[in-house]
């Protein structure tokens, strides 16, 4: 029999826990016997599994049910004051406690089911409560809480290099703020630092793997010797890189992911001293990492980038990227005991401004942590205290029916006292269901939260670290104990109220059911959840609108038809700008040549590209001619390059002059495109066609004026850049833009092929289409936007059931009162109105006091808003609208119960 | 009544099925004899906890088997009706003949 043909060993597990001892081994032996005899011989393994589970769950009643009737017998003998007390006495005694929990677990369990209505409604009310709460703090506390997977991760520090003059600008201040060390500036830290306990760098490279097994693309990662012992994670086998193994000298050795060695390695014990061959050249392997080891780079532009690295070699090799002095490295460091960040920042700051007076470089120093995380934080708690307010809502809806229940029960615990039962006792069976209502109400709230997490991984938004995201069972826990406490508080009040009192006036009151105080309280609770609503409403409103208005921008080109592939030329097989050209010119009439492509075209800085801060230099500049003012910051812009037909190809209107043609080729003059935003910031009224611009020791002249076109977000504001013929300057990684008839994505295979057409051996990737890369742009927005609107959607359900209950608890309470109004000539739309403006009052109310949070509360949200203020009238008009028409559609019903009212019956009751 | 209490219908359902089966009676063939003669659903729970009832009022006698590895090596509980429950069966057959005796034009032949 083999392994995977066992029974379910969950359910066998319960099923012995529920057995009584005398039976168990009998009965589970039986049932696993006909199991693998008949049933497993029969069914599929899933099938037999499932009939596994439905005869476990089946037996489980059977004996609960049994031992439950058992106890509860017991415990009539019990109280009866019979003989038989006597004989079985002592033994009942000692079980009565338990008996007596048994049995009012069994009350409460036949209580609800007489009920179902109001059980289920609690139950869907805590349980989407407590759901949305245990999802997005599960997402909280795996994205923002969880420590990183490194040892003592709180002293782990970002070390970045800042150059000071653009320190707080709010688009290139970013970018120079956080920018990589080279090899000589890793090297003055590392040997001067006093505050770090060990420093270290890293990066990343695409190296073609072809030893052993299949050649395929891998993610490397570039370590110098200390970066695994600065992270603190230990080898599995082997060791890292050795002190003199990085740098000018590195040798060509490889330390290997855990998943790496099991592929390829088949998790040989005895790999160290085996190669592994990288782009051409062999690597002897040192070591093998542990699973789950994982390293993120957290340059600008790659956000989502989880950090999994085929293998690890170090920095410094020739053939990539030529060496160290092109290597981008990022830094991170230990601090040593007692170091502040504070007091490492000082001491880095100094190592990299060097001699030079005023400094123009300095260090940033960011907690590791921070750091991965980046913006996420803010719209992740946001978005935890909108599923907090939920859960209110939630509790708001729970305390309302507890208390309605509580009220018109009070006759039936009123009369159970006066029969004799002991208050605690009543009290205690109170107690009991509401706790049992919880329960259900948290294992439903369990499983949307375990769906709800699954689903939120899956529709993988881009934050880091989110598929390390489980349920989280502490605020599960929590979640729940707010929910029972919720119910048992309401629950129980007025019944304690009234225990303590005489049974006479409520006795005397039950007859008549005139139910006061209670029902005033219950429409406080009701005004607040609509308060609660209306404030999630309005956020979720608002970013609704936010995003409306993003994807209402016009990207500056016409996406629709244009497909786009990457390809990263390897620079060990076309090393001068002359083969890097040559492939391209190639490259783009391959694909002018495929049928269905209108024309085509290149860049190296693509429009949403998702690399596009990487591959997208800011340059300095100078005007030629101009004098440049003492105080004034130099002009700067980002820089592309552009293959012929860049902009005819992506739709960009030239608004003056011209853009790059074939004629600009290496050896013909030096020219540039410049975007409007760079035309009107840096030439202001001027023409600055024919201008001339100095960048590095070039200089180049302006020939055309174009569009400007967004970035990398429809939100994000468009910043001065310009292009350059990529003939002139020659770059390895080129985007490269087709524009065809139809459908793009049909195309895309073509595309590939046209580009294997000229080398079988480059990669290929990034294969998509303008139009998908413009909405990914736009999934952070969408995904906030989504979440909110589930919440704020959840709310409304809610308020509309809380509305409803309430009513129609007021009006079922107001029977007498109804009769006799009609009795005396009231007309049955007068009865409605009456009613309807009683919960439209309470709506009211609640949907004033919401606004007017929502207008405090939403300014948390203003810096996610795109061209929506917070207080955005058309919201908050809506918001209104829409809970009174909610409000006037939960109330019609039992107002209209109300108006039905027999006036003989009521006063034939009297 | 001889001093015993009556048996219930399912009492008597098992104890049948025991003394059809004969040889071998353990908690599978008991229910599946059930299923199979009466046509009803049969709960493996009611089955068990009547098995024991039984036993309890020393109707029933029950001894272990040897274990098999399809158990998992564990034993099966076997079961035969003691000279008491034969009793008790006929005590039922004939309080129920006994009621039935005179209605054969409307219900049929027992």
């Amino acid at each position: 029999m083999s392994g995977s043909k066992k029974k379910p060993q969950l359910a066998a597990a319960l099923l012995w826990l529920s057995l009584p001892r005398r039976e168990r081994i009998i009965v589970m032996a039986d049932l696993e016997e006909e199991y693998r005899n008949d049933i497993l011989t029969t069914l599929s393994h899933r099938q037999a599994r499932v009939w596994y589970w439905r005869e476990a769950i089946s037996l489980m009643r059977w004996y609960l049910i049994s031992r439950i009737r058992k106890y509860a017998h017991h415990d009539l003998r019990q109280l009866s004051p019979s003989p038989i007390r006597s004989e079985s006495g002592t033994i009942a005694r000692s079980h009565s406690f338990i008996q007596s929990v048994l049995q009012d677990i069994q009350f409460g369990i036949r209580s609800l089911r007489r009920r179902p209505l109001f059980t289920a409604v609690a139950v869907i009310t805590l349980g989407l409560g407590i759901g949305a709460t245990t999802t997005m703090f599960s997402a909280v506390d795996g994205v923002l809480l969880r420590p990183l997977s490194y040892e003592d991760p709180e002293k782990l520090v970002s070390v970045w290099l800042t150059h000071l003059e653009w320190r707080g600008h709010p688009f290139f201040g970013d970018y120079w703020d956080r920018g990589p060390l080279d090899f000589s500036q890793y090297e003055t830290w590392r040997d001067a630092t006093t505050q770090f306990r060990s420093v270290a760098v890293h990066g990343e490279h695409t190296m073609t793997v072809t030893e052993p097994g299949e050649p395929e693309q891998l993610s490397v990662g570039l370590a110098s010797a200390g970066l695994f012992q600065t992270l603190g994670a230990h080898p599995l086998i082997g060791r890292g890189f050795l002190p003199g193994e990085d740098g000018p000298t590195a040798k060509r050795v490889v330390v290997l992911s855990s998943s790496l060695w099991r592929t390829r390695f088949a998790a040989d014990p005895a790999v160290l001293g085996r190669t592994l061959t990288l782009d051409g050249n062999a690597y002897s392997v040192v070591g093998v990492l542990p699973a789950g080891f994982r390293l993120s780079t957290l340059v600008l532009g790659t956000p989502s980038e989880r950090g999994d690295r085929a293998a690890w070699i170090p920095i410094g090799q020739p053939e990539i990227l030529g060496g160290l002095d092109n290597q981008d490295m990022e830094g991170i460091g230990r601090l040593a005991p007692g170091v502040s960040i504070e007091q490492a920042r000082a001491e880095t700051d100094a190592l990299f401004a060097g001699e030079e007076r005023p400094p123009r470089m300095g260090a940033g120093l960011v907690f590791r942590k921070n750091d991965e995380t980046g913006g996420y934080s803010t719209p992740l708690f946001l978005l935890l205290g909108a599923a907090g307010i939920l859960l209110l809502t939630a509790c708001c809806n729970v305390a309302m029916l507890a208390m309605g229940e509580a009220t018109g029960r009070r006759h039936e615990i009123t009369i159970r006292a006066a029969l004799g039962a002991r208050i605690p006792r009543i009290v205690r069976q109170i107690l009991t269901e509401s706790v049992l209502l919880g329960l259900l109400g948290s294992a439903l709230g369990a499983l949307l939260a375990f769906a709800g997490t699954s689903l939120l991984v899956s529709l993988g938004p881009p934050i880091p670290r989110l598929d390390g995201v489980h349920m989280s069972t502490r605020v599960l826990l929590f979640a729940s104990s707010a929910g029972i406490a919720t119910g048992v508080l309401f629950g129980l009040a007025p019944s304690a109220l009234f225990a303590r009192g005489s049974a006479g006036p409520a006795l005397r009151g039950a007859g008549t059911r005139t139910i006061t105080g209670g029902h005033t309280v219950q429409r406080h609770v009701v005004s607040l959840e609509i308060a609660l609503t209306a404030v999630l409403l309005v956020a979720g409103g608002l970013l609704t609108r936010s995003l409306a208005n993003i994807f209402a921008i016009d990207p500056g080109f016409d996406a629709p038809n244009v497909a786009t592939l990457h390809v990263p030329l390897p620079e060990s097989r076309y090393a001068t700008g002359a083969d890097v050209s040559a492939f391209f010119r190639e490259v783009q009439q391959r694909i002018e040549a495929v049928p269905g492509v209108v024309s085509a075209s290149g860049t190296a800085a693509l429009p949403f590209g998702e690399a596009f801060y990487v591959e997208t230099p800011v340059f300095l500049f100078e005007v030629v001619g101009r004098e440049s003012q003492e105080d004034e910051r130099s002009p700067q812009a980002l820089r592309g390059t552009a293959l012929p037909h860049l902009h005819e190809t992506l739709g960009v209107p030239v608004l003056s002059g011209r853009g790059f043609t074939d004629a600009d080729g290496a050896n013909a003059s030096r020219v540039l495109v410049i975007n409007e935003t760079m035309a009107r910031r840096y030439w202001r009224d001027e023409s600055p066609i024919g201008a001339t611009v100095e960048l590095g020791n070039d200089t180049w002249t302006v020939v055309g004026i174009v569009g400007d076109v967004r970035h990398v977000g429809l939100g994000v504001d468009v910043e001065p850049m310009f292009h350059l013929p990529s003939y002139q300057h020659p770059t390895h990684g080129m985007s490269l833009v087709a524009r065809t008839e139809g459908d793009p994505r049909r195309l895309l295979p073509q595309l590939r092929k046209a580009v294997w057409s000229v080398d079988a051996n480059v990669p290929v990737t990034r294969v998509n289409t303008m139009t998908s890369l413009i909405s990914e742009s736009g999934s952070d927005e969408r995904y906030r936007t989504l979440l909110m609107l589930v919440f704020s959607i959840t709310a409304v359900v809610l308020a509309t059931t809380g509305i409803f209950g309430v009513t129609a608890q007021g009006v079922a309470n107001r029977t007498r009162e109804m009769g006799i109004r009609m009795a005396l000539g009231a007309r049955e739309n007068g009865l409605v109105g009456m009613v309807l403006r009683g919960s439209l009052f309470t709506t009211l109310v609640g949907t004033a006091i919401g606004l007017v949070a929502a207008l405090w509360a939403t300014r948390l949200l203003s810096q996610f808003l795109f061209a929506v203020e917070t207080s955005d009238p058309l919201t908050y008009g809506t918001v209104a609208l829409l809970l009174v028409m909610v409000c006037l559609v939960a109330s019609y019903f039992p107002a209209r119960r109300a108006s039905r009212v027999d006036p003989v019956e009521v006063l034939r009751a009297e | 009544m001889g001093g015993q209490a009556p048996v219930g219908e399912f009492e008597q359902l098992v104890l049948l099925a025991v003394m059809q089966i004969g040889d071998g009676a353990y908690g599978v063939p008991v229910r599946r004899e059930i299923e199979r003669r009466t046509g009803r659903d049969v709960s493996r729970g009611a089955v068990y906890t009547t098995l024991d009832r039984l036993e309890g009022k020393g109707l029933l006698g029950s001894w272990l088997g040897e274990p098999t590895p399809e158990r998992s090596g564990k034993a099966k509980r076997f079961y035969r009706v003691e000279r008491a429950g034969i009793k008790a069966l006929k005590e039922s057959r004939t309080a129920l003949r006994s009621m039935w005796t005179g209605l054969e034009p409307v219900l049929g032949e027992l």
